[in-house]
């Protein structure tokens, strides 16, 4: 058995033999096919990449936002004071606008008129 | 007097005189993303990978095909070779591992042998009736002992004689103990001289 432990030990008269044994010839198409793929797998991986590193940014960007959603809403940082909206105001301010579009239709229809008739 | 720095690699360490043309060398460039450097890796290992697949599945388009999903796994694999064993050991191991499980999806039968036999058997003696025959008969007598054994015991004796890997090499590719591929390869040996041994009677 110790006369297995490495292959430098005395050639046996098998090691002459199967020194013998020829390898077999590959096939001609052998090297570009496996390059082809190789080149293909390189371009699926650089892809796979991409795709990674844009998920993580996005992913990166959801988790600020959120972050920064949750501290606005629940822990109040930054402080910011809006100021309440007075809504007694709001159909005064809803007059006015509507008045000023009905003004800027009829100078719209009387220029136009006054326009017809000098022509 | 080697020069200490002959070549850069963008984003990598120098490379010594030793280093430069080696396999390291060829995977540093594949891992710095010079895929076309994978072409000298398959230069180098294509054929003995092939034939060792081949005597393994015993079937040329099978062997073909194992032997490109071998580098195809290297290839993908290649960012987890930390170098622990040689790049050598390594797609030995990748190409065992892929032969075998192969050759153990599909059936086979084998050529059983009994113990008496393999205990009684002499080397000597097939050595000396093996003496006999001329070099390619010889040659072709041992291809045929090989195929009647069973594939995992084929790449054992394989690995060991023909493409001479050492038993902490083997212990490396098989994942198998160096006691373990001691008794397997004694065995294999006796067995090979009993089937030796018959043909030489007949």
């Amino acid at each position: 058995m110790s006369k297995l432990n490495t292959n430098k030990e005395r050639p046996d008269f098998l090691r002459d033999l199967f020194s013998r044994i020829p390898e077999e010839e590959l096939p001609a198409s052998f090297r570009s096919n496996v390059m082809r793929q190789i080149m293909l797998e390189s371009v699926k991986a650089k892809k796979r990449d991409e795709r990674f590193g844009l998920l993580a940014v996005i992913l990166a960007s959801l988790v600020m936002i959120s972050l920064a959603v949750a501290s606005l809403i629940y822990m109040g940082i930054p402080r910011i004071s809006l100021p309440a909206l007075d809504t007694s105001a709001l159909a005064f301010y809803l007059y006015i606008g509507a008045l000023a579009l009905i003004l800027l239709l009829a100078d719209y229809k009387l220029r136009n008129l006054l326009l017809h008739k000098k022509e | 007097m080697l020069p200490r720095v002959v070549t850069y690699l963008p984003g990598l360490r120098p490379l010594s005189t030793m280093e430069l043309y080696t396999d390291t060398y060829y995977i540093r460039r594949i891992q710095a993303g010079d895929v076309k450097g994978f072409a000298c890796l398959l230069d180098k290992y294509s054929r003995p990978i092939h034939s060792l697949i081949l005597k393994v599945v015993q079937n040329q388009e099978d062997a073909e095909e194992l032997a490109q999903d071998t580098f195809m796994k290297v290839f993908k694999n290649l960012a987890s070779f930390k170098g622990d064993c040689s790049f050598s050991t390594w797609i030995y191991r990748i190409a065992y591992n892929t032969a075998i499980s192969s050759v153990r999806k599909k059936r086979h039968e084998f050529l059983t042998i009994e113990e008496t036999a393999l205990d009684n058997v002499s080397e000597e003696e097939a050595a000396n009736l093996f003496g006999q025959t001329d070099s390619t008969g010889q040659v072709r007598r041992l291809e045929i002992a090989l195929e009647q054994l069973p594939p995992d015991e084929r790449a054992l004796i394989l690995l060991f004689y023909w493409k001479e890997k050492t038993i902490e090499e083997l212990v490396s590719i098989t994942g198998l103990t160096a006691s373990n591929i001691k008794v397997k390869l004694h065995r294999i040996r006796k067995k090979l001289f009993v089937l030796l041994n018959g043909m030489n009677h007949e």
